[in-house]
């Protein structure tokens, strides 16, 4: 077993390239239990209350397109631009922007806890006992799991958006999106000290950040939707530097078997591909050919490989989501009415 | 008991001063029914029974009509006529017509109703030939004009003044002072104050219900007109007229859960001034000259903005220069036709710091126009074609595409018989808009690749006129139906590369049927009681047949009830005078997608309006009116999340010497 180990990691390189086609079954998964549903988190039209929070119960395919009132009778929802969520420990954290709140439901049973007041949130991190928000004021808050309450605040940089965690640090996108001239640093906050380390320049208008399981974190950066084209950017979170850069665009992401599996247009094309890690050679995940309008968004159901893609559509009509078996090759699909752009699958175990 | 009549013309010519004309015993409508296309009017004394602030509120009233209300007095009004979109209704003023190249929709909420003669909504275009190339370059117009007064030897002075207060801490002074020496001058001003602080109670969205306040809703506003006209015969007249406008008002923004606290201010600044001149060389030819400068200033400022130094600004100031001529021969008394040539420069400057470069464009435009019309015994026809030339200019980036397009339109109506007072009147008509400098130039949304949105308009209705010595002493009955289609209509949709950004497209199309109906009517007097009202009715289907693969496909456009419709009832007793109005709206969805949560609830509002005549010494009139709005206290939306102000009262006090 040692010796395979040993193995594995000398041969890693290799590993990565050959992964996208690779039956290995020695590459070492974390073995996740098996999965009774997914929370699908759809963001709605700004200033209309309308983002949903729906389940999947993958037992019997069926879907709940309002689960949070269904479980808690008389909630007036989820408010305004849910953007992001995560399940960490027993609770559900639902980011909802525009209406300034971090919904805490308990993740079994989507029951409510509590709301936490955090000005216009956008994504989160969950590790060592505390969940990190980004905040469009320019902070990173830390919500204490066990209290339910803000317990810090550390100020990152103009409009932070995709937050990561990798080698006992957190790496937030800083978009300064709302400036005219956008930002373009990933600025790397040390969980021990909370505080702000060091800044790493990336692309213009860095947007989502996903670390692998081997040191690396990833930002998609989107460009100034002008002269400066969205890039994908590698950083080695030991060393703090950027160890590749190219022009592709992502849109959302996550890491997987080493390799990215990222969201957004591709050649005039919006196309679900797989990166590889090291020279982000990309191949189409979608095998059978199976049509998807908008991908916003992707997730791994770790116990099976299945791949779930969301579908913003046009934004302004229900979503779809559509589950893939690991080969790229379509389950089934099912509307997220009355829920508009699901940007977040997240699975319960 | 003194009403006052408004000349029934049927030519739609400038009414003249209410004040010095014949007293009769009832509220007048204008007839409407022999014009060759639909009209609607609203006269100044309709006007003041229709609880009504702005030119928006009057609007309400018409028939396929759609007005959208952010609610409150400072809040954004645009009018959407048959559903072809607020872009495609032109607004005049005063003969000429008011512009904003940058978004291309007038806000009708800022146009205040203190100076209004009379208010015509014409479906298509005006009847009369001698207009502007602009006048016939939008899918319908909505003409404005203020009082002039009429030339009485016995009173060169005349001043007015009025004193308006109600809810929400409204409070609107106006003066109005007008003088005329002699035939052949006269020259006017006006000016009005208006403030509310805008705090209006709502229903919260939340659970428990809670009535809190609006916030962020209040209004500043002056407005200042002067009239000047030279007339040196019946057939040569010159007039001069300035405007200037100045608010400042909240942005209340929609009801958004858990962030109800918004400080977005937007300031407008509007001046123009505008002369014509209007000469008559013998029965047989005519010429209108029309000129205008105007100066249009906005500022947007957001201090919850979430960049650096939390805060925004956007200042945009807009030039205009136009110039027209127009000029009508009669061939004989059933023949005549018109050249017109218009040409305007549009300019579009943005000035605050808050984006890295902004093109500063130029549009210049020539409008040349040629029209026709021949009245018989029974028929009438009409007709023009349109030539439209339009050129941008920028100072930096790209450019819109230029746009060259002949656009026709026709109209005929028929007469049964001269005794027999039904009328049968079709019109048909096609025209577009240009993409307006937001479309084309907005920072990372606009595509200057744009094409002009068409739309296309057929029309067929009929009107009857009936008189009866029963109750219902006359009537005058309205319908059309209609048929339109919308073709690349301009959006906003995601672009397929790059899914962050967004743009503007040439993507919808429309198809609406609709059907609109009214009925004026006056009943025989019962003692010293004499009721007339207006009662109108649109039916609307309005669907989006842009994509057929999407669910929206088919389905009714946002914010477009099929039902809709108003009452206005007017009883006249001695010195008072009461109206009830009511205003009314199907249900509607806010997107196309029909599910209960896109569901815009139908609505109703009651309105009462009670005015007292008072005696006063020697000719002095002075009029009180007291208006109650939503009487019944009803919450209800326009927009998705923007309530509308509940039970709201105003007191009026009118003087005049």
């Amino acid at each position: 077993m040692t010796m395979k180990k040993g193995l594995f990691k000398w041969l890693l390189p290799l590993a990565v390239i050959l992964n996208a086609c690779s039956k290995d079954d020695d590459v070492v998964t974390p073995v996740a239990p098996k999965a009774t549903g997914a929370y699908i988190l759809s963001e709605g039209n700004f200033g209309q209350n309308n983002s949903k929070l729906g389940f999947f119960t993958i037992a019997t395919g069926t879907f709940a397109g309002d689960f949070l009132v269904q479980q808690n009778p008389g909630s007036t929802g989820l408010g305004d631009t849910g953007n992001d969520m995560v399940v960490y420990g027993s609770k559900l954290y639902v980011i909802v922007n525009n209406s300034n709140n971090v919904k805490v439901l308990n993740a079994a049973d989507g029951k409510f806890l509590k709301d936490i007041s955090i000005d216009q949130p956008r994504f989160a991190a969950g590790t060592n006992g505390k969940i990190y928000v980004s905040s469009y004021d320019g902070t990173v808050k830390s919500i204490d799991t066990t209290a339910l309450s803000v317990s810090g605040s550390v100020a990152v940089g103009p409009n932070p958006e995709g937050i990561a965690v990798s080698n006992n640090n957190l790496y937030v996108a800083i978009s300064g999106g709302f400036n005219p001239v956008f930002d373009s640093t990933v600025s790397v906050v040390s969980l021990a000290t909370f505080t702000e380390v060091k800044k790493i320049k990336v692309g213009s208008n860095p947007y989502c950040v996903a670390a692998d399981n081997a040191g690396n974190v990833y930002v998609g950066c989107t460009g100034n939707y002008f002269d400066i084209n969205p890039s994908l950017v590698k950083i080695n979170a030991g060393t703090n530097t950027v160890i590749k850069s190219a022009d592709t665009t992502v849109g959302r992401f996550i890491t997987y078997n080493n390799q990215l599996l990222v969201t957004g247009g591709y050649l005039g094309t919006a196309k679900v591909r797989l990166l590889n890690t090291t020279d982000f050679a990309a191949t189409n995940f979608v095998t059978d050919g199976t049509a998807i309008t908008n991908p916003y968004s992707v997730n791994v159901n770790e116990d099976n490989g299945d791949v779930y893609v969301t579908d913003a559509k046009n934004y302004s009509i229900s979503g779809e989501v559509f589950r893939f078996d690991k080969t790229g090759k379509k389950i089934s699909s099912f509307t997220t009415s009355p829920g508009v752009s699901p940007n977040k699958v997240v699975f319960v175990r | 008991m003194l009403v006052l009549l408004l000349r029934i013309c049927s030519s739609f010519g400038q009414t003249a001063d209410t004040l010095s004309e014949i007293k009769v015993s009832a509220i007048r409508y204008t007839d409407i029914s022999t014009s060759v296309v639909p009209v609607q009017q609203l006269t100044k004394d309709n006007l003041g029974r229709l609880n009504s602030l702005s030119v928006a509120d009057a609007v309400k009233y018409f028939s396929g009509v759609q007005v959208k209300d952010y609610g409150g007095i400072g809040g954004l009004k645009t009018v959407s006529v048959r559903s072809l979109g607020a872009s495609n209704t032109a607004v005049s003023y005063d003969g000429i017509l008011l512009s904003d190249v940058q978004g291309g929709q007038i806000d009708l909420g800022k146009l205040s109703l203190d100076n209004i003669e009379n208010i015509s909504l014409y479906n298509s275009q005006p009847t009369n030939l001698l207009l502007p190339a602009r006048s016939f370059a939008a899918a319908s117009i909505l003409e404005l004009r203020s009082s002039i007064p009429a030339f009485d030897p016995q009173k060169k002075w005349h001043l007015k003044t009025v004193g308006k207060a109600g809810s929400f801490g409204y409070v609107a002074p106006a003066l109005n002072v007008q003088y005329q020496p002699g035939k052949k001058f006269f020259t006017g001003a006006s000016a009005e104050w208006q403030r509310a602080d805008g705090h209006y109670p709502y229903k919260t969205y939340d659970t428990g219900h809670a009535i809190v306040k609006r916030q962020n809703s209040a209004i500043n506003s002056i407005r200042a007109e002067y009239d000047a006209g030279l007339r040196f015969s019946d057939s040569n007249l010159i007039k001069l007229k300035a405007y200037y406008y100045f608010s400042k008002r909240g942005l209340p923004g929609g009801i958004v859960q858990g962030n109800t606290s918004n400080h977005q201010q937007l300031n407008d600044e509007n001046f123009f001034v505008q002369a014509s001149w209007n000469k008559k060389f013998d029965n047989k030819n005519s010429l209108l000259f029309s000129s205008k400068y105007a100066y249009n200033y906005n500022k947007y400022v957001d201090p919850d903005y979430f960049n650096t130094q939390h805060y925004l600004k956007n200042v945009f100031h807009q030039n205009e220069y136009y110039f027209s001529g127009v000029f009508e021969h009669d061939f004989c008394k059933t023949i005549s036709a018109a050249l017109a040539s218009d040409y305007s420069s549009n300019t579009l400057n943005r000035t605050d710091t808050f984006v890295t470069s902004f093109p500063d464009p130029t549009r210049n435009a020539w409008l040349n126009n040629i029209s026709a019309k021949a009245s018989f015994e029974k028929i009438s026809l009409q007709g023009n074609l349109l030539h439209t030339t339009l050129r941008d200019k920028v100072e930096r980036g790209a450019k819109g595409k230029n746009i060259h397009a002949f656009s026709p339109a026709l109209a005929a109506s028929y007469q049964l018989a001269t005794v027999w007072p039904v009328q049968f009147r079709a019109f048909y008509k096609k025209i577009f808009r240009a993409p307006t400098f937001n479309d084309l130039y907005y920072t990372n949304i606009g595509n200057t690749n744009l094409r002009p949105e068409y739309n296309e308009q057929y029309n067929a209705g009929v009107t009857l006129k009936t008189t009866g010595t029963h109750l219902l002493q006359s009537t005058v009955f309205t319908a059309d139906a209609y048929y339109n289609k919308v073709k690349d209509k301009i959006l906003a949709v995601p672009r397929a590369q790059n899914l962050f950004q967004w743009s503007m497209e040439n993507i919808g199309k429309v198809e609406i049927k609709g059907l609109d109906v009214a009925m004026q009517f006056y009943l025989k007097k019962t003692g010293a009681v004499n009721i007339s009202g207006r009662l109108a009715y649109t039916y609307q289907q309005a669907l989006d047949v842009s994509d057929k693969s999407l669910p929206t496909y088919n389905k009714q456009i946002p914010y477009t009830p099929e039902h809709s419709g108003s009452i206005n009832v007017n009883a006249l007793w001695n010195r008072f005078a009461v109206s009830y109005n009511v205003l009314l709206s199907g249900y509607r969805y806010r997107t196309g997608e029909q599910l209960p949560i896109n569901l815009v609830e139908e609505w109703a509002t009651q309105d009462v309006v009670i005015s007292y005549q008072m005696r006063t010494i020697s000719n002095h009139r002075c009029k009180a009116m007291i208006e109650l709005n939503n009487i019944f206290n009803k919450q209800y939306e326009m927009i998705r999340y923007y309530p509308m102000p509940r039970f709201n009262y105003r007191a009026t006090v009118i003087a005049e010497l």
